[in-house]
């Protein structure tokens, strides 16, 4: 009798413990099954369930879930959506390697979105070995939204992640491409003088520069 | 030959006197105790008794099924203590800088043991729009989660948001259907939704 309500206490006791421990790790799942339907919810729950078994982080992934029900997406996409970021989120892990944090996986991934080749990852890992390659590989990514050639903005991240510049030097490229790109630059030639400058510690003179010599439009020789 | 006789009645020999049994004294004990009785106790201040006390083992008996039941009720309240104390409200912001369009991060809390958070100012400018929200990974892309507001008469809304450190994809939202993102912030692809998100870190290393 004793042992059976010592039993019973146990149990409740695990069960607490459980409930307590897995509250933070359950919450996105419970938000997942109330903003999708029951069938997305499951496919995503499956990617969930096989990113945790592979040690992956699985926030961003339910996080993607929800982007794209507040998208109005629908539940097949939503699916596929995850499941890709998932497949890509891998492909960055063994890109970057084992140790690389949730932000650098989205943003290697990302950029593997892009068509950027895993062993552009790699070489920036081993640029920078110690510190973070997120804002390095959102830049990268970034960069190639604005239209410039991936192989062309792969070299120019890695040429600088290489020469160990400060990370506010990749935002400062990012601005600046972005700037002389919508002033008509080429991207190219927007992210080669941009890059040289930073390499040259003379960026903060392109007013001066753009004056004295602009740079050249799309299309022009 | 004789040696290795010589040896084994030595060895017997020692054998034999190991296994006789000591003689005690059977007053010896009653003597030692009634030594200790008499003798002047050392004087000991309360605190050092109480210490002394504390301190002192003691033999402890635990069933497997009690001791996993003591195990989880600590762990129980350790996790609500935990999440009780992450729970803590961030500071208002103290800086209302309005700039272009943008999320201006500013770090207003690093409290000891907490992860590190910031209040980021969120701006838009948009002078048509009925109503503006800002979505992300940190409000699960949440369209009613959190309204700008409109200051002033020029379209300009912001809004501000404590934020942990890390990476954030967000986006806003103009009437609740046009995503738009923010222009001077980094993008990244939306994925398979098409479009794109902006990416701001916040603090630390990511």
């Amino acid at each position: 009798m004793r042992c059976a309500r010592l039993a019973r206490m146990a149990g409740w006791a695990i069960a607490a413990l459980l409930g307590g421990a897995t509250a933070g790790a359950q919450a996105p799942d419970a938000r997942l099954a109330e903003r999708l339907d029951r069938e997305t919810y499951q496919a995503v729950l499956a990617v969930l369930d096989s990113a945790r078994a592979d040690g992956l982080p699985v926030g961003a992934l339910a996080q993607k879930a929800l982007e794209g029900a507040s998208r109005g997406a629908t539940g097949p996409r939503i699916a596929t959506a995850v499941g890709a970021l998932g497949a890509r989120m891998r492909v960055a892990r063994t890109a970057l390697g084992a140790q690389s944090s949730e932000a650098e996986l989205v943003a290697g991934a990302g950029a593997l979105y892009l068509g950027v080749a895993p062993t552009t990852l790699t070489r920036l890992r081993r640029s920078q070995p110690e510190g973070s390659v997120a804002l390095p590989l959102v830049v990268l990514s970034d960069v190639i939204g604005h239209g410039v050639q991936r192989d062309t903005a792969a070299s120019a991240i890695i040429t600088l992640a290489e020469a160990k510049v400060p990370a506010e030097a990749f935002s400062r490229l990012r601005t600046a491409v972005a700037e002389d790109i919508r002033a008509g630059a080429a991207p190219a030639a927007a992210v080669s003088m941009r890059v040289r400058g930073i390499l040259v510690g003379a960026e903060s003179e392109p007013t001066t520069r753009r004056a004295a010599s602009p740079l050249p439009r799309p299309g022009s020789p | 030959m004789a040696d290795e006789q010589e040896w084994d009645e030595l060895d017997a020999h020692v054998r034999r006197e190991l296994h006789r049994p000591a003689r005690v004294d059977p007053t010896a004990i009653g003597r030692i105790m009634a030594e200790v009785r008499t003798s002047p106790r050392t004087a000991m201040s309360p605190v050092r008794d109480a210490l002394a006390w504390l301190f002192r083992p003691r033999p402890f008996a635990l069933s497997p099924a009690g001791a996993l039941a003591a195990l989880c009720v600590v762990a129980v309240v350790g996790g609500v203590a935990v999440r009780t104390m992450t729970r803590r409200a961030a500071p208002a912001p103290t800086v209302a800088e309005l700039a272009p369009p943008a999320a201006i991060a500013q770090n207003v809390a690093r409290a000891g043991g907490q992860r590190a958070t910031q209040n980021v100012q969120f701006v838009f400018v948009n002078s048509d729009a009925s109503t503006v929200s800002v979505v992300g990974d940190f409000n699960d892309w949440d369209l009613a989660a959190t309204p700008l507001r409109r200051t002033g008469s020029g379209g300009i809304w912001s809004v501000v948001v404590p934020l942990p450190a890390g990476e954030h994809h967000y986006s806003y939202v103009v009437d609740g259907k046009t995503w738009v993102p923010d222009a001077s912030a980094p993008q990244a692809p939306a994925g398979e939704f098409g479009g794109t998100n902006s990416v701001l870190f916040v603090g630390g290393r990511s």
